[in-house]
């Protein structure tokens, strides 16, 4: 099943490198390097998931995924989040933000594609 | 009258004489007596015609009686009178008319009740009438004078008949000294029986017995009897309870009292009224004595002191709560007398300072030598500002104890003036030691805090930044190891394979460096979720039997199949397994690498349901020496190894912090060349940090 999937990630590198891995599941991609940024694509694109990066300049993950649940029209999009902090409640802290799912770097290239497509769901 | 001849002799020669010398007025009594010269005379013509010589005798004799009796008369004490039951008076004596104040002449024209007064004369009458009627009579009455003096008499009459009328023979003797002290008498009786009655104290006579004799007015009326209820009874169960509500039995108080009269002189008792109501008196008692000196009963007298008792209870109290909350509060008081320069002070300023209760006053001086010296000037300074009115003294000094103890007070006083001159300065010392000690504690916990937000805030950054360079460098050479980027040559893959090793593990320093400082910074969190053990321990196992068999290592297992749930951190318990296993395998280079897992009901030293893992190995071994430092951090042991085996030295130390964390423990046993065996136990329901 090919997704929309929307990739807010604000290191060049580290975005490159999910949409090569992304798209080498068929799958389109649309990128943000900022929160603002991915919010206002978010609510134009209506992707089929959100791959969220907490460590973002500004408006952090956290911000985003709380105005992308407390939107009616985006609440139903599945945010997988990804993050480098691995502190004590990260885990705790994204989910209660509401993200769906939760990643740590360094993602594995081997399984990372797998992991995504297990929080896609079917369109609506 | 034989043996009393010779006196009548002298009286008779006595009388003559007088009648000789006697004034007119004598002489014209005389005539008044007529009477009874007539009667005599009477008397002697009555009888037979004596001899000349027998009249001259019998005159003689007569004249003698009459000198007598006339003498006798006149030589009385008090007044003798002499009427007819008319109230004539025919003969009265020279007393009479002295005293009466009255002449012959007006007393002969005289009755008798007109020598009363009025309000007298019905008694007297009454009894001159008992004379007449019984024979003889007596009365106390006053006797008018003509002066209107009213002298108090006793007066005896007696009936007599005379020349066959019947007359009143009157004695009367004046009893004005008697009257007067027996007045006298009784009106120090009514002054003390007042006294007695009146006086604002309970006078109470009590018998051997115990009975209650006498109790006067006020006692009566305090106590709330009527007199007939309470006289004759015992003073036990009425006006004194058995017991004292304090306990003191008074059952036996009397014989207390007797045995011991001078420990009782002044007493103090409760007491109970007729309603019930109990009263504090404090009594005065003394010991009544008979003649032989046997206590016959005590005299007490008794004040009530009930409301004394409770003022001086309520005052007592009222200190005893000032006392208190001084010490709770640990806020002494103090007053400073401006003229003097002497301080006095409470309990708890005596307590502050270190100093015995006793020791509650002092000079300005002596207290100037308690403060730190580093705060004197301050101290001095709003000292001097308090005096001058510029500010309140209100001052927080350190003080040092005489046993060197320091602390911490802070005095808040107030001047009071007097015609706006100072006179003294009266205030508190609170031991603020504790408070101090506490917002020092809370600052240096509050800057600990503000230190661990930083060192947090620099952990979540470091691991940011290390992480995204190694996410792309893992990420990239993943992809092309993969050829998901288009096919690569033998000589590629193994640079690559290269790179990746090396990234991975540079990504495992990162991680092992940022556990121990997450430990170290008490930022890591133990999960408590439930998982299962079987489970996770084969995951752990399938992750190393691949580099066991690459070293040729046998993989000894014994793993039961039902070892259960666990509640706790999933993740750092597969971290610890990991770690211990890695190790093993990284360390021995032929053998076997084991690993033996069991549930235990109970804990031998905790004494919960846990699981205890136990990795061994056939490698070299740990020195005895180096055992103790097996666990610090950066301590992987001989130099050499090290070199041979990559690590960060971190993970036996990330080991033993997470098995602490969880609140289990690990163990370590070994023999220099013949291999260790490290043992981890965790309960099975790990508290949360």
């Amino acid at each position: 099943m090919k997704a929309r999937i929307l990739l807010i990630e604000d290191n060049e590198q580290n975005r490159y490198l999910a949409r090569f891995l992304l798209e080498q599941g068929g799958h389109e991609v649309l990128q943000a390097e900022t929160g603002p940024l991915g919010l206002e694509m978010a609510a134009r694109t209506r992707p089929d998931l959100i791959l969220l990066d907490i460590q973002l300049p500004g408006m952090d993950g956290h911000a985003v995924a709380r105005t992308l649940k407390s939107d009616e029209t985006l609440r139903s999009v599945p945010i997988v989040a990804v993050t480098s902090y691995a502190m004590a409640g990260d885990r705790e802290k994204c989910l209660e933000a509401g993200a769906e799912g939760y990643i740590e770097k360094p993602i594995n290239p081997e399984t990372f594609l797998s992991e995504i497509e297990a929080f896609l769901r079917p369109r609506a | 009258m034989g043996t009393s001849a010779p006196k009548v002799e002298r009286i008779l020669e006595q009388a003559q004489s007088t009648e000789d010398r006697l004034p007119d007025d004598q002489h014209n009594r005389r005539a008044r007596h007529k009477d009874a010269e007539a009667a005599s005379a009477a008397s002697a013509s009555a009888s037979p015609i004596p001899s000349a010589a027998a009249l001259a005798d019998a005159e003689q004799t007569l004249r003698s009686e009459m000198l007598f009796s006339e003498t006798l008369l006149e030589s009385l004490p008090g007044i003798m009178y002499f009427y007819d039951s008319t109230g004539r008076f025919l003969r009265w004596n020279r007393n009479f008319e002295r005293v009466s104040g009255y002449t012959a002449e007006e007393i002969a024209a005289m009755h008798p009740l007109e020598f009363f007064a009025p309000q007298d004369r019905p008694r007297v009458e009454a009894r001159i009438a008992e004379v007449f009627t019984v024979g003889e009579s007596s009365v106390e009455a006053p006797f008018q004078t003509k002066r209107g003096e009213l002298i108090p008499y006793l007066l005896t009459g007696r009936r007599v008949e005379y020349h066959g009328r019947t007359c009143l023979l009157g004695v009367g003797i004046d009893i004005t000294a008697r009257t007067e002290a027996q007045a006298k008498l009784e009106q120090s009786e009514r002054k003390y029986r007042e006294l007695v009655e009146h006086a604002n104290s309970i006078i109470l006579r009590w018998d051997r017995a115990g009975r209650v004799t006498f109790l006067n007015e006020f006692g009566l009326r305090f106590f709330g009897y009527a007199e007939e209820e309470i006289i004759g009874r015992h003073v036990i169960g009425t006006i004194v309870p058995k017991t004292e509500t304090g306990g003191r039995n008074l059952e036996r108080l009397m014989e207390d009292i007797c045995a011991r009269p001078e420990a009782f002189e002044q007493s103090i008792n409760e007491n109970v009224r007729h309603d019930g109501e109990r009263v504090w008196i404090s009594w005065a008692n003394r010991i009544e004595r008979d003649e032989r000196g046997e206590p016959i009963g005590i005299l007490s007298i008794g004040t009530d002191i009930t409301a004394r008792r409770e003022a001086e209870e309520r005052l007592r109290q009222s200190e005893a709560h000032l006392r208190e909350a001084q010490r709770i509060a640990k806020i002494g008081s103090w007053e400073l007398d401006l003229s003097t320069c002497r301080i006095k002070w409470s309990g708890q300023t005596s307590e502050i300072f270190g100093l015995s209760p006793a020791h509650s006053s002092g000079t300005y001086q002596e207290f100037l030598t308690f403060v730190h010296p580093d705060d004197l000037a301050a101290l001095e300074a709003a000292h001097r500002a308090a005096l001058e009115g510029s500010a309140r003294f209100d001052i927080q000094h350190r003080i040092v104890l005489r046993d060197g103890t320091e602390k911490v007070v802070h005095q808040i006083a107030d001047v009071k003036r007097e015609n706006g001159v100072p006179v003294s300065l009266a205030g508190t010392v609170h031991d603020i030691t504790d408070r101090a000690r506490i917002e020092a504690e809370r600052e240096r916990r509050h800057r600990a805090e503000a230190a661990d937000k930083v060192k947090s805030a620099f952990l979540a950054t470091m691991s940011h930044e290390l992480r995204t360079p190694l996410n792309s460098i893992i990420g990239f050479t993943g992809i092309l190891l993969q050829e998901l980027a288009g096919p690569i040559n033998a000589e590629q893959r193994k640079q690559l394979e290269m790179v990746r090793s090396s990234a991975r593990h540079l990504l495992a320093l990162v991680n092992d460096v940022l556990d121990i400082s997450k430990i170290e910074a008490d930022q890591l969190v133990i999960a408590r979720e439930p998982f299962d053990l079987t489970a996770s321990i084969t995951k752990v196992l399938s992750l190393v039997t691949p580099q066991a068999r690459e070293k040729g290592l046998a993989m000894h297992v014994e793993l039961p199949s039902d070892l259960g749930q666990m509640i706790g951190d999933q993740r750092r318990f597969e971290q610890i397994l990991l770690n211990l296993l890695s190790n093993a395998i990284k360390f021995t280079e032929q053998g076997e690498i084991g690993l033996i897992a069991e549930r235990l009901s109970c804990d031998a030293s905790t004494g919960q349901a846990a699981v205890n893992v136990r990795i061994c190995d056939t490698g070299p071994g740990i020195k005895a020496a180096d055992l103790e430092h097996l666990f610090e951090p950066f301590r992987q042991v001989d130099s050499g190894l090290a070199r041979r085996h990559e690590g960060t030295g971190l993970g036996l130390a990330i080991c033993r912090r997470l098995t602490q964390l969880m609140g289990g423990r690990i163990e370590v046993e070994s023999e220099w060349g013949k291999g260790s065996t490290f043992s981890v136990t965790l309960p099975l329901a790990v508290r949360g940090n």
